[in-house]
């Protein structure tokens, strides 16, 4: 309730500039909060410093006067997502298969264990980059 | 190698508008008008078409394919 009263007393409209000074100072808000919680031990203190964190900034955006995202951005976010994908896609199945044949010589358990995660990690990639590329290109009229 | 150019730079010269201005008010951010001006990104149709509205020309005044 305090952040809400707060943000509401903020002025209207925000430059730019200081939404992403703003923006710097919640991660490292958030970075410190995780810190401690994990010196403390305590997972709760964690999860509220992440969604304090988190409300603020989506709060704070709704007063941001300008355009923080356009078509450029959103073109650099696809090739840059698309880079990503292919990247870990390839080097997490890459990397699972060699833990999981290494592991069969060893007959290393924890070894194993990792292989088959990043293998069904990267499956789990192709299966959201799958899915997800059907829906956009039906939606931007890609059917027949 | 044909490729789009633009007046983009010279229009705001004209009308006495900096970057930030254009890029209000056709609603983008200043990076890109400074992207398209610098021929590194090339707009979408809709763009083209406020950037020419604003300058009060038709597109083809504005953009060209050389």
């Amino acid at each position: 309730m305090y952040e809400i009263s707060y943000i509401d007393k903020m002025p209207i409209s925000m430059k730019i500039k200081t939404f992403l000074k703003l923006k710097v100072v919640t991660a490292f808000f958030i970075a410190a909060i995780v810190g401690v919680s994990v010196s403390l031990n305590n997972l709760y203190l964690s999860i509220a410093g992440v969604l304090i964190g988190v409300l603020f900034l989506v709060l704070v955006k709704s007063r941001v006067n300008g355009v923080l995202v356009d078509e450029r951005v959103i073109s650099v976010s696809g090739r840059a997502s698309y880079a990503a994908y292919a990247v870990s896609t390839v080097f997490f199945a890459f990397m699972g298969l060699f833990l999981l044949m290494s592991s069969k010589g060893t007959g290393d358990l924890a070894v194993e264990l990792i292989g088959t995660v990043l293998c069904y990690a990267s499956m789990l990639l192709m299966a959201v980059y799958a899915i997800s590329y059907h829906y956009l290109n039906r939606k931007y009229g890609g059917h027949s | 190698m044909a490729a789009i150019h633009n007046r983009i730079k010279v229009l705001r010269a004209e009308f006495g508008m900096t970057q930030e201005d254009l890029a209000q008010k056709t609603g983008v951010t200043r990076q890109t008008i400074f992207a398209v001006e610098h021929n590194k990104y090339v707009p979408s149709l809709e763009l083209a078409f406020k950037i020419a509205s604003v300058f009060k020309q038709p597109l083809e005044n504005v953009f060209n394919y050389t």
